[in-house]
């Protein structure tokens, strides 16, 4: 009497493929996790600014008019510098970094950025981060709290019977 | 709730457990709601959304399966941790099933932003050729949604159903955040009759755009502009009114008129605005056209379509195509282009990858790139964005998924001939309660 050849039940087949199937997924993330373990990469780059070292500005021309208001911005790009002009006082221009540290958003007046003459703080429409008039994050305005950086601060010279300034842009701070 | 879930199970001839995963995969997918948007659950479940949600979008409230499906889907029950009674909770709806509650919670802990150059840093010292090392940006949880609903069915054809997301309020005195669009809360009155008619939703709502996500670091309703903030957030939602209709069980249409004042908001806080500075007050209209084709002898599921968004100069394309199949995982391509005022135009594609390793673990894979090109008051403005995300879907207990993820971004902008361009790896962990 021959012996019947023993075939797996279609349940046995199905749990050891998936079993099988399984093992291989997880041996894949585990060895993918171990590679990306070291890939908490942040890095950057910035091009095709020129080399300039300071931005003069009058508030007579078109494209800095609206610093003839305080409380008023004005978005420029200079160098290798993404700049927002800011009236804080009759007798001041500041210059600050344009991007938010926290997400990335435009702080120009275009985009989410607003300035608070009450508080003399730079406030972002995208998650609530408010900088100082030198750039300085304020502790834990960001919604959810946590670390935030700071914005460049560029020193101005500005005179305002004139309506005139400079921002030196190499001084960033 | 059982007794529906057992028949169910009987009709498919699958154990009432599978039933209940899959009925819920389906209601939490096509367009699911702001804590809990998956759509592959839908292509692996073959199920309208209809089937665990409120509406016939899906997300949002969820009906009795819904919440069923929840229990379930898990790597351990309530009472491997000392918690058995919460297993014996028979369902979601109380004074005879004529009221329903949940509640989605949705945090994130991410490094937000784009990396700082080093005061010290060097060229070419590590991933990209060219770029200079920087700093990371910090660590951050975002509490992004706690939004409680509530439902009120009094009769089977009419359903009052909203919530209100909490993480809008503000307590204290930090500010609440909100996306600029993104509306705190949703309410609709939903009339459906029989299944062969159209389910009409009037209120507060979100319309049926493409495939909802409702994640917001998908790039397919962002914009390279601004990467980091959906152009479409989660939580989007206007006044007026849609038609569902799903004639057969392979076509769906639906159509909708709306006001407009969360488009213009979050269009009006972007770099353009690409609906036209004057076009606050007016209206937002909707088409959309998909084709579901199922092929049930190999558990695949399909589906195909577009939609169409508009107000004002504002033009939203979507296209989507998914196949799925049963338990297994599914592939999703999606494509949207957008047009308007201030020669604005963007172009989003992505490609996502879910595989089920288990009913409680899904590994997923994504691939997105989006474009985008503008004239600002600083001249020509062309952004991309590209990202590559890996992740896990882990439902440990029910009603909790953990959502560990590896994402790399690199991101290129150019305004007024100045470029900027970074590169940010980062892990991020996303924590959703359901209920």
């Amino acid at each position: 009497m021959s012996a019947t050849p023993r075939t797996p039940s279609i349940a046995s087949q199905v749990s050891r493929r998936r079993f099988l199937r399984d093992l291989g997924i997880a041996t894949g993330c585990v060895a993918t996790g171990a590679t990306l373990l070291g890939c908490e990469v942040s890095e950057v780059k910035v091009s095709g600014g020129g080399d300039v070292t300071e931005l003069a500005f009058n508030v007579t021309d078109a494209k800095f008019v609206d610093l003839k208001a305080v409380g008023k911005m004005v978005a420029v790009n200079v160098g290798s510098a993404k700049l927002l002009l800011i009236r804080t006082t009759q007798a001041e221009v500041i210059a600050l970094s344009r991007i938010c540290p926290h997400a990335a958003c435009d702080l120009s007046p275009d985009g989410v950025g607003t300035w608070k003459v009450a508080s003399s703080t730079l406030h972002c429409g995208c998650h609530n981060s408010e900088f100082k008039p030198d750039g300085k994050y304020v502790a834990d305005s960001v919604n959810g709290g946590g670390k935030v950086g700071d914005l460049d601060s560029y020193p101005v010279t500005f005179d305002a019977a004139a309506g005139t300034g400079i921002v030196d842009l190499v001084g960033a701070v | 709730m059982m007794a529906l879930l057992h028949a169910n199970a009987a009709r498919a001839g699958l154990s009432a457990r599978i039933a209940v995963v899959i009925a819920c995969f389906t209601a939490t997918s096509l367009t699911a709601p702001d804590a809990s948007a998956l759509p592959r659950m839908s292509l692996t479940a073959g199920s309208p959304c209809g089937t665990c949600h409120i509406t016939a979008q899906g997300g949002g409230a969820r009906n009795e399966i819904g919440w069923g499906t929840e229990l379930f889907t898990r790597m351990v029950g309530f009472e491997k941790i000392g918690l058995a009674s919460w297993d014996e909770a028979e369902s979601n709806q109380l004074l005879g099933g004529k009221v329903a509650i949940g509640v989605d919670v949705r945090t994130q802990l991410a490094r937000l932003g784009r990396p700082k150059a080093k005061a010290t840093g060097k060229q070419e010292a590590g991933f990209f050729s060219g770029f200079t090392e920087a700093e990371k940006p910090g660590l951050v949880v975002i509490p992004m949604f706690f939004q409680p609903y509530v439902t009120v069915t009094p009769t089977p054809w009419i359903a009052l159903t909203g919530g209100y997301n909490l993480s809008t309020v503000k307590l204290g005195p930090k500010e609440a955040f909100r996306y600029p669009g993104q509306s705190p809360w949703d309410a609709q009155l939903v009339l459906h009759g029989d299944a062969k008619w159209p389910q009409l939703r009037l209120g507060k709502l979100q319309p049926t755009i493409g495939v909802r996500h409702d994640d917001h670091t998908i790039l397919i309703r962002a914009d390279a502009l601004e990467p980091r903030r959906p152009a479409i957030p989660a939580g989007y939602a206007e006044y007026g009114g849609e038609l569902n209709y799903q004639p057969r069980s392979w076509l769906r249409v639906d159509a909708g008129a709306f006001m407009n004042q969360g488009l213009f908001e979050s269009m009006n806080s972007r770099p353009v605005n690409p609906m036209g500075a004057n076009s606050d007050g007016g209206l937002a209209w909707l088409g959309r056209v998909s084709l579901l084709p199922q092929f049930l002898d190999l558990g695949i599921n399909t589906w195909v379509g577009a939609s169409a968004f508009g107000s004002g100069a504002y033009l939203l394309l979507n296209g989507f195509i998914g196949v799925g199949k049963n338990e297994l995982g599914s592939l999703q391509l999606e494509m949207s282009r957008s047009t308007g005022d201030g020669a604005y135009e963007t172009l989003n594609m992505m490609a996502l990858a879910s595989y089920n390793v288990k009913e409680w673990l899904i590994a997923e894979v994504r691939v997105e790139q989006a474009t985008a090109k503008a004239v600002t008051k600083l001249g020509a403005r062309d952004a991309t964005t590209r990202q590559l995300v890996m992740g896990l879907q882990f439902f440990p207990i029910p009603y909790v998924e953990l959502r560990p993820e590896y994402r790399l971004i690199l991101a290129s902008d150019s305004e007024g001939g100045l470029k900027s361009e970074y590169a940010l790896g980062q892990y991020t962990l996303q924590a959703h309660v359901f209920f």
